[in-house]
Parts: C-alpha cells; sequence; structure tokens
C-alpha cells in the first residue's frame, strides 16, 4: 500500500502542477501590464560609469564586428549586443517588453504601421538638437521616417534610413541592345512604363521557339511579373490613390490599378521576361549578369552587385542606368521602394545610450563607410559625394542619379494598416490572370475585398 | 501489493519524466495558444488583448480560401503518404542486405532528408523548369513540353518533390527489417516458400508496427507542410510572405501567410488549432483501424 | 529476399540502384561543383573550378567553431537524455496496460500535431518569466522529457517483442524496469541506434528553435549559417559559394553518423536468438 500512497501523492503534486498552470493562463495578462509600467518607471538612465547593453536587430552584414568594436571603444558606457529578430520573436519580445532597443525596419513598409502600434519613438527633437546628424543636411529621402498619423513624410521623425535606392530605375546592357538593333534610350528623360514594355518586346530575341535574349527582368531574384511596389510606383506617377483619406479602407477598383495589370499581364503573355508561364526558373540577376536580359528593374545599390560579379565586372562600360519609368502622361518620381534602416524602441529602458548609437550608426563614419562602398545612397547631401565616381560606370550611373535624386521626395501609398500584406493579396489574384483564371474586374474585387478584411482586423487590436 | 497495481505505478513512474516536463513547458504555452486564438492577438497588442469569443473559429469556416487549402492538403496527403509509406520500405528491403557499397547506397538515398529543404527545392525548380530534366526526358520521347510549376501540374510536382525525399523513411524501416528473427525466414525456407510468399507472410506482417508508424507520422507531417510549396512556385522575396501558385496553397501555407503577411495572429492560431483538431480525428481513426491490421505481441486497444 | 540470384539479376539490380543514387546525389553535386566556383560567378552545373579556400573562408568568415562547439554542447545534452527517456516512456506506453493509458498516448502524439508556432510565443514569456532565455537549460528539460516522435516509435518497436519473453522474465522475478533494462533494451539496439542516429540529426539540424529562444552568441550552426551571411563588409550579396561550403561542412557530421549507424544497424551485431 506505501506505493499507492505514493502514486496517489504524485498525481496530487501533478493536479497542483496542472492547476498552476492554468492560473497562470489567466494572469498572465496582469503580469505583463505590470511589467510594462515597471519598465516604464525605469526608463531612466543608466548611471554614468554603469555599462549599459543596447540590443539591435540590424543584422551583422550591416553592422561588422570591426564597427562595434570601434564604437565601444569611444563609448565604454555601451555594449553592443545582435539581436536578429522574425516576426515572431519580435512579436513574442515585445509582450515581454525586453525587444531590441533599436529595431531594423523597412522604412517605406513597417514605419507607419509600427508608428500606429505605438512601436517607434518619437526622435524629432533629439535630430534637432544633434551635433552629428544636421536636419538640414538630410536629402527629402529621410522623410520617409516620418508619419503624421495618417500620411508618410509629414509629422514627427520616427527614425532614419541606413541608406536607399531609386528602386524603380532601369539598368541597361548596350549589348543586348546593340544584338537587337534597338538605340538606347536617352538617360536624361524618363521612358514611361508603356514604352518600356514595347522596348522590352523588341529586345527580346526568339531563335525559332527558344528565347535567346530577353528584353526585362523584374528584379534581381524573380521573375518578370508585375508586383505590388512597383505597382505602388505607377499609382505614385499616376497620381492615383487607392487608400480613403483615414485609411480606414482600400480600393483597388481604379483606371490606373487595371491599367497597371493589363500593361504587365501583356508582358508576361508576351514573354519579355523568366515567369510562370514559360517556367525560365533563371533568377532576373542571372539573367542580366551573364548578358541574356537588356534591362533589370533595380535601384542604386545593383550597381554594387555588377561591380562585384565574376562576368560583369571585367566590363561595366556595358551598363548603365536609366531613370525609374513613369505611367503614361504621369508626373516623373523616384521613390525609394525600401528604405531600410531603424527604429528606437518606446519602451526601451535606455533611450539616451539607444540614441548614442542611433546616431553613430546613422550619422557617424558607418555612414561615411556605407556611402563610400556604393551599395546604396547615403541620406545627406553631404555625403553624395562620397559615392564611387572613378570609372565611366560611376560617372554614368552618377550623372542620371543626380536628377534622380530630385524626385525622390515622393513617398509611395503606404496604408498603415496594410503594410506588409498588399504583396500577397496582390500576388493571389494577379496570378491566375496569366493563366486566364481570371479577369481583372474580378482581380482588383478580390483585392479589395481581402485588403479591408486585414484593414479592419488591424484598426481593431489597434483601437484601445 | 498486487502485481496489478505494481505494473499500473510502474507505468505511471515510467512516463513520469515526460508527463511533467510536458505539463510544465508543453501544456501551459499549449493553453496560452488557445486563449491567444479567442482574442484579438495582432503581435504587438498582448497588454491589450480583447477576447472575441468563437470569432476566429467561426470566421475560418466562412474563409473559402482556408477550406480550399483544406481540401488541397488533404489531396496531396491522400497521395503522398501512401506512396511516400511504399516508397521508403521498398527501398528498404532493397537494400536489406549485404550487397558490395550498401552501405553508400543506403547513405546516398538518405542524402534528402539531411539535405536542407531550401537547397532541394532549388534544385528541384530547376529540374522542372522549361529547358529542366523532365521536359529533357519527354523531348527524348517526343512529347510536348509540360509548365511542371505552371497551373495544372505544380501539385503532381509538389508530390514527386515530397517522394523523392521519401528515403528518409529507410532507417526505420532498416531496423525494423532488422528486427525480424531470422529463424522465421529459415523455417519457412525449410518449407518450400517462394522469396514472394516470405515478403507476404512473413515480412510485411511483421513490419506493421513500423509501416503503421511511419503512415502516423506521415500524416502528421504531410498535413503541416508549408515551405516546399512556398519554395517551389511562391518567388524568392521573403519565404513566409509569398504565395505559392493557387494549386499548391496549402493550408498551413494559408495560416502562415495570416501570420507573417497580415500580422493576423489570433486568427491563423484558429486556423492550426482546427487543423489540430482534424489531424488529431484522423489519427484516433487510424488508431482504431490498427487492431486489424497491425501485429502487435501486446494488446493495445486503440 | 534473393532478387538478385542471377548475374543478370545482380546487373539490373545495380544500374537501377545506381540511376536512383545520381538522382539522389544531384543535390549534393550542385552544392559541391559551386562550392568550388570563384565568388560572384553564376550557378553553374559543372564544374568551373578548384576554389578549395572557400573552405577556409566558410570558416574563417563567420566564428565557425564558435558555432560548431554551441551545436555540441546542444547536441550532447540532447542526444544522451532523450533518446533514453524516450526509450523508457516508449516501453511504457507498449508493455505495461494501466488506466489512461491510451488517453495519455494521444496527447504524446498530439504534441506533434499542433505548429510551433502556436506555442512559440507563450513558450518565449514562460522561460522569460523563469530566466531561461539565452540558456542551454530548456534542451536540457526537454532532453528529460523525451520526444514523442521517438517515444511512438520505441512503442512500435517494443511492441512487437514476443510476449513470452516477458513473462519468462516476470516468472524468474525480473522488476518491470529490470525487464526493460536487461532484456528489452539489449534487443532493441538496432532501434535505439536509429533514434540516435536521427536525434542527433534532428537536433544538429534544427534552425528555429535556438533562434527563438538564443542570442547570436549561442546559436549552433544551423541557425547560425540560416541567419548570418556569407559578405564582405558593406556588400549586399551572399558569395553563394563559400555559403554552399559552409553548407557541406555543416552536413558532414550527419552524413557520417548515418553511415556509420547504418552500417550498425544492417550489418553490424547478431541480435540475440529470439525465437518467434
Amino acid at each position: 500500500m506505501k506505493k499507492a500512497a505514493t502514486l496517489l501523492s504524485l498525481t496530487l503534486l501533478l493536479v497542483v502542477i496542472l492547476s498552476a498552470c492554468g492560473g497562470n493562463a489567466n494572469s498572465s495578462k496582469n503580469s505583463d501590464a505590470t511589467d510594462s509600467n515597471l519598465s516604464d518607471a525605469t526608463n531612466t538612465s543608466a548611471e554614468s560609469g554603469e555599462v549599459v547593453t543596447i540590443k539591435t536587430s540590424i543584422s551583422d552584414g550591416e553592422l561588422s564586428k570591426d564597427q562595434i568594436a570601434e564604437f565601444e571603444k569611444e563609448h565604454p558606457n555601451i555594449k553592443i549586443e545582435l539581436d536578429p529578430v522574425d516576426a515572431t520573436k519580435l512579436a513574442a519580445k515585445l509582450a515581454t517588453g525586453d525587444a531590441p532597443d533599436v529595431i531594423r525596419v523597412n522604412g517605406v513598409f513597417d514605419v507607419p504601421n509600427y508608428v500606429i502600434k505605438d512601436i517607434a519613438m518619437d526622435i524629432s527633437s533629439q535630430i534637432e538638437t544633434s551635433s552629428v546628424i544636421n536636419k538640414d543636411d538630410l536629402l527629402p529621402i529621410a522623410d520617409v521616417y516620418r508619419f503624421d498619423g495618417k500620411q508618410v513624410g509629414a509629422g514627427p521623425i520616427y527614425g532614419l534610413p541606413k541608406d536607399w535606392s531609386n528602386d524603380f530605375a532601369i539598368w541597361y546592357n548596350k549589348k543586348a541592345f546593340e544584338t537587337a538593333g534597338v538605340p538606347l534610350p536617352d538617360p536624361s528623360k524618363p521612358l514611361t512604363w508603356s514604352e518600356i514594355m514595347d522596348l522590352a518586346k523588341k529586345l527580346t530575341m526568339k531563335d525559332g521557339d527558344k528565347i535567346t535574349q530577353y528584353g526585362l527582368a523584374a528584379s534581381e531574384w524573380g521573375k518578370t511579373e508585375p508586383n505590388f511596389n512597383n505597382m505602388l510606383q505607377y499609382l505614385l506617377s499616376a497620381g492615383a490613390k487607392i487608400s480613403a483619406s483615414d485609411n480606414a479602407s482600400v480600393n483597388f477598383d481604379n483606371p490606373a490599378v487595371k491599367d497597371y495589370i493589363n500593361m504587365w499581364v501583356d508582358a508576361v503573355k508576351s514573354n519579355v521576361g523568366p515567369n510562370s508561364l514559360n517556367n525560365d526558373q533563371t533568377s532576373g540577376g542571372d539573367l542580366f549578369t551573364q548578358g541574356k536580359v537588356a534591362m533589370l528593374i533595380d535601384g542604386y545599390w545593383y550597381g554594387g552587385v555588377l561591380r562585384a560579379n565574376e562576368n560583369t565586372k571585367t566590363h561595366l562600360g556595358d551598363f548603365g542606368m536609366l531613370p525609374a519609368p513613369t505611367a503614361p502622361g504621369g508626373k516623373r518620381v523616384s521613390p525609394t521602394g525600401a528604405a531600410t534602416g531603424a527604429i528606437i524602441n518606446k519602451n526601451t529602458k535606455h533611450p539616451k545610450e539607444a540614441w548614442t548609437f542611433f546616431e553613430w550608426y546613422f550619422g557617424g563614419k558607418p555612414a561615411d563607410d556605407r556611402a563610400k562602398s556604393g551599395w546604396g545612397l547615403p541620406i545627406f547631401k553631404s555625403k553624395v559625394s562620397l559615392l564611387p565616381q572613378d570609372t565611366d560606370f560611376d560617372k554614368q550611373v552618377y550623372q542620371v542619379l543626380q536628377d534622380e535624386l530630385k524626385y525622390s521626395g515622393d513617398y509611395l501609398e503606404v496604408n498603415p494598416y496594410l503594410s506588409n500584406s498588399g504583396w500577397a493579396i496582390f500576388d493571389k489574384y494577379v496570378q491566375p490572370l496569366y493563366f486566364g483564371k481570371s479577369n481583372v474586374d474580378e482581380a482588383v474585387k478580390g483585392m479589395t475585398k481581402d485588403a479591408n478584411v486585414v484593414i479592419q482586423e488591424a484598426m481593431n487590436a489597434i483601437k484601445k | 501489493m498486487k502485481e496489478k497495481t505494481r505494473r499500473i505505478v510502474a507505468f505511471y513512474l515510467m512516463i513520469s519524466p515526460w508527463f511533467i516536463v510536458f505539463l510544465l513547458l508543453g501544456l501551459y504555452p499549449m493553453l496560452y495558444g488557445l486563449y491567444l486564438s479567442f482574442t484579438n492577438y495582432y503581435g504587438f497588442n498582448m497588454n491589450n488583448l480583447k477576447m472575441v469569443g468563437f470569432h476566429n473559429y467561426r470566421t475560418v469556416f466562412t474563409d473559402s480560401e482556408a477550406l480550399y487549402a483544406m481540401g488541397r492538403t488533404l489531396l496531396v496527403t491522400v497521395i503522398n503518404v501512401p506512396l511516400g509509406t511504399a516508397i521508403g520500405l521498398s527501398l528498404a528491403l532493397l537494400l536489406n542486405r549485404n550487397i558490395r557499397g550498401g552501405g553508400v547506397f543506403r547513405t546516398i538515398f538518405y542524402l534528402p532528408s539531411i539535405v536542407p529543404v531550401i537547397s532541394s527545392v532549388l534544385m528541384w525548380r530547376f529540374m522542372f523548369s522549361n529547358d529542366g530534366i523532365l521536359n529533357s526526358i519527354l523531348n527524348l520521347f517526343h512529347l510536348p513540353r509540360i509548365n511542371w510549376l505552371g497551373y495544372d501540374y505544380a501539385t503532381v510536382s509538389l508530390i514527386i518533390m515530397l517522394l523523392w525525399g521519401a528515403g528518409g523513411g529507410i532507417l526505420i524501416n532498416l531496423a525494423g527489417l532488422k528486427g525480424i528473427p531470422k529463424e522465421l525466414y529459415e523455417a519457412a525456407s525449410i518449407d518450400g516458400a517462394s522469396a514472394f510468399q516470405k515478403l507476404f507472410r512473413i515480412t510485411l506482417p511483421l513490419m506493421t508496427p513500423v509501416i503503421f508508424f511511419n503512415v502516423i507520422m506521415g500524416v502528421i507531417g504531410s498535413l503541416q507542410i508549408y515551405l516546399q510549396p512556398i519554395l517551389l512556385t511562391g518567388s524568392e522575396r521573403s519565404e513566409l510572405l509569398t504565395r505559392p501558385i493557387q494549386n499548391n496553397y496549402l493550408y498551413v501555407v494559408h495560416a502562415f501567410l495570416q501570420i507573417f503577411a497580415f500580422q493576423r495572429f489570433a486568427y491563423g492560431m484558429a486556423l492550426l488549432w482546427i487543423l489540430f483538431i482534424v489531424i488529431l480525428l484522423i489519427t484516433i481513426i487510424l488508431f482504431t483501424t490498427s487492431k486489424f491490421w497491425v501485429h502487435y505481441e501486446t494488446e493495445q486497444e486503440g | 529476399m534473393n532478387v538478385g540470384s542471377s548475374k543478370w539479376g545482380t546487373s539490373v539490380f545495380y544500374v537501377v540502384l545506381i540511376i536512383c543514387s545520381l538522382v539522389f546525389l544531384l543535390p549534393l553535386y550542385l552544392a559541391i561543383v559551386n562550392s568550388l566556383s570563384s565568388w560572384y560567378s553564376a550557378p553553374t552545373i559543372v564544374l568551373t573550378g578548384f576554389h578549395f579556400e572557400n573552405f577556409i573562408y566558410a570558416t574563417t568568415l563567420i566564428d565557425f567553431l564558435k558555432f560548431v562547439k554551441n551545436s555540441v554542447i546542444i547536441c550532447a545534452i540532447v542526444l544522451f537524455t532523450s533518446t533514453m527517456i524516450s526509450g523508457l516512456v516508449g516501453y511504457a506506453f507498449a508493455r505495461i496496460k494501466a488506466p489512461g493509458r491510451n488517453v495519455l498516448f494521444m496527447i504524446v502524439l498530439s504534441t506533434m500535431m499542433l505548429p510551433g508556432i502556436v506555442t512559440q510565443i507563450p513558450t518565449y514569456i514562460l522561460f522569460y518569466k523563469y530566466n531561461l532565455i539565452n540558456t542551454y537549460l530548456p534542451w536540457l528539460f526537454w532532453g528529460l522529457g523525451g520526444n514523442a516522435f521517438f517515444i511512438f516509435l520505441y512503442r512500435q518497436f517494443f511492441a512487437t517483442i514476443p510476449k513470452e519473453l516477458e513473462e519468462a522474465a516476470r516468472i524468474d522475478g525480473c522488476s518491470i524496469f529490470r525487464t526493460y533494462w536487461n532484456i528489452f533494451l539489449p534487443m532493441s539496439l538496432p532501434v535505439v541506434a536509429t533514434v540516435s542516429i536521427m536525434n542527433f540529426q534532428g537536433t544538429w539540424g534544427d534552425v528555429m528553435t535556438p533562434f527563438m529562444f538564443l542570442k547570436q552568441d549561442l546559436y549552433p550552426l544551423a541557425t547560425a549559417l540560416s541567419m548570418i551571411t556569407y559578405q564582405e563588409p558593406g556588400s549586399k550579396v551572399i558569395i553563394q559559394q563559400v555559403s554552399l561550403a559552409a553548407g557541406i561542412l555543416f552536413m558532414i557530421p550527419v552524413i557520417i553518423t548515418f553511415f556509420l549507424g547504418q552500417r550498425y544497424i544492417v550489418e553490424g551485431i547478431v541480435t540475440t536468438g529470439v525465437k518467434g
């Protein structure tokens, strides 16, 4: 019977543990709330002398060990810790209050979303008084990190891009144009997207059934198919808005949206690049560096790829950049499609030290290093001249860039509630069009419906 | 103390390590996850959650995409699991002997389960591409090319790719074959049984517990597939944000898109809890069938 | 079972085997060929060079050895505990009748039926409260609790062992635990080997769990290779060739373990003469 008693007590123990767990699940909400209150209370800077650790999700490719060592040497009271996150880990860390102090974000799509979620700290006054970051020296592009609750580009400053690119520009391969007997367009003024598509068709060469040269690749990684970002640039140029002024709804049933989709579906069916129909799985970038596609849609940073790639670095003179195209009859715009950078976590326990790091990373020596490398554009007027200008290739790109800079002060229209969702919704309804399984009217209706569900749920979650 | 009680105590003592860790580290997160699926959790509002009752669950049943994706997932599972189990067992039968280079072959056949999914899918994309190996073979027989990753064949391609990984079951099957007493085969040989008879009278019946294991794990795994379809036909932008072609739009892909692309954490969790129930039901059904065809030495009622 | 008894049969058998092998070898072949190419060259299907230095860069451009050490620590913690405890639990589910056994076993299986994302955030919150984030302790606990997949696997194998054996042991006065330890476990060494190999492979290759609960310094190799990219300072493109070289180095221990383990399972030990 002794063993039966042991069993009984074991069972009792388990029941106790079980109920304790259940209790935890119910009370966790409260304890989380107190946690965050506590962190508010301790939201004071550390005493001088005490070493503070600043965690950041900026990736190790963007912040090298040497740079960290340099910073820590200059600031012995601050230690930098790389703390990479994905959506789940960030969500978990926001719940426990140990999210990174400096959070890496995609400027265009994340910032408005993070602001309405109350995660981003307003750093306007820090920038105003900074001795490292001169506010008047900032290019208009930096304002993509400003958001007034409705629109990007105005209101408080929530962060800065580490670099950016005119992501909708066109890169060309002179040789491919010569092969097709097509003259190079004038780089001093932009073509329209429909002119680009016509050009792409002319540049696509066939030998019997086999395509020997494509006209256009839509990105360095994917297929030559339309995408949501690219459409936003088209809409910006066409002056078309799809979100309601309070961002509470979105409507894709818009002539400019349909024009854009029709134009691209035609391009896919004409096989101007690798796509789902011709099932060529080579990426746009690989095709471009191997001289098998004449034009590629990509920003300034792609020059870095051309300078590094084994196939292209020996004959850089064959390549060059054209300005970002416009919608037919639209205005010239050359916005950024990403502008990766960072915000400061509003609930950081060390706002002062986080800012010190932020200021150094975005305005100090790392900013100069980035500009000189030519892998992206600086956010300061004064640093533009640091970009590579040695070779003829560098010079051509730099020349075109001077014009592009004048048109980079317009921002893609991003609905803060929709945030990153647009891409998947767009793909869902456009893909069937290539295969003739749907039509454009159905597509825009479907997009509108899906997007509004997402917006509605986001708004419900954000409402206090 | 009676023998029976002694055995019951032993049972609970022996499973207690698992049970205690489950209670401490497993149950709480599960209950918490269940609770979140009844709220408006959105990835950042943990301190400001609102209960929404069964709203998320009701939404699942009005979400035509979710129902469609569930259908596709069941289809893929129904094809993938039996074929995968059969291939895994056949490979093991083929290689369960002392042949020259047997170890090397066994290792090679196991490779697909060692190579990271990302690189093997990348390889398959090129095999399935217009100028890929599969179309070259069709060409050889003067058959028209197929768009393997287009609407009509994408699911076939997905299943081919999944079956290619079936060699992963080889190890378990080999261990199973090893457990069959040699004396049974010797006795059968003396009785003049053919190889065929030995396979169906001895090998297969005695392998049923292992086959049963592979079927159950195959079902649990297949219903949760998400990475392969995304990598196979999605664009490469960011794995969890892209959408595979419609025919390969599986259930967990749908749930992950809700969470990662749309930040509908609570809804995504509700979707996954429903999947949980579906998998649980199928597993229970399979377990009740097991007493008719799985050979155990002890009674395993359901 | 003698399919290849004739010479003809044997040749056909080997031809089929070799053709299948080529299909299975393809990803590894492509990885090797590309890992030997020069930096930033286009993906290739034929050998274009012998840049063995890529393998050196793979171990020097990132803290490769540190991550290997972390992997070894995690595997050491999990491998022994989980392999042994799963066996014990699996044995109980296979051989001992007790009230609630079936329900409990369904609970074991059910832990594999819920995609990890549902429990990841709550688990993080739980670990955070008990200061388990950025420690290897969770792996110790998970190891001590056994693994559902292996518990099920053991159960299936233990359930096939003839009950006469158990009865004989009982008559000899063996306790249940001794029956397991002295009779069932030694008879099931192929299964123990299988579980050990798969356990090692699963732990060695797990990317997401360590990512979720550990900081970068503590990453095992699998997580490090997925999250940390091989790049030149400031550059925005991955050096694919070095990345692949690292991937090959990463797979070598698993391939070796499998090669040795399968030989042990198929050709090695002679099982005790059990009459059916």
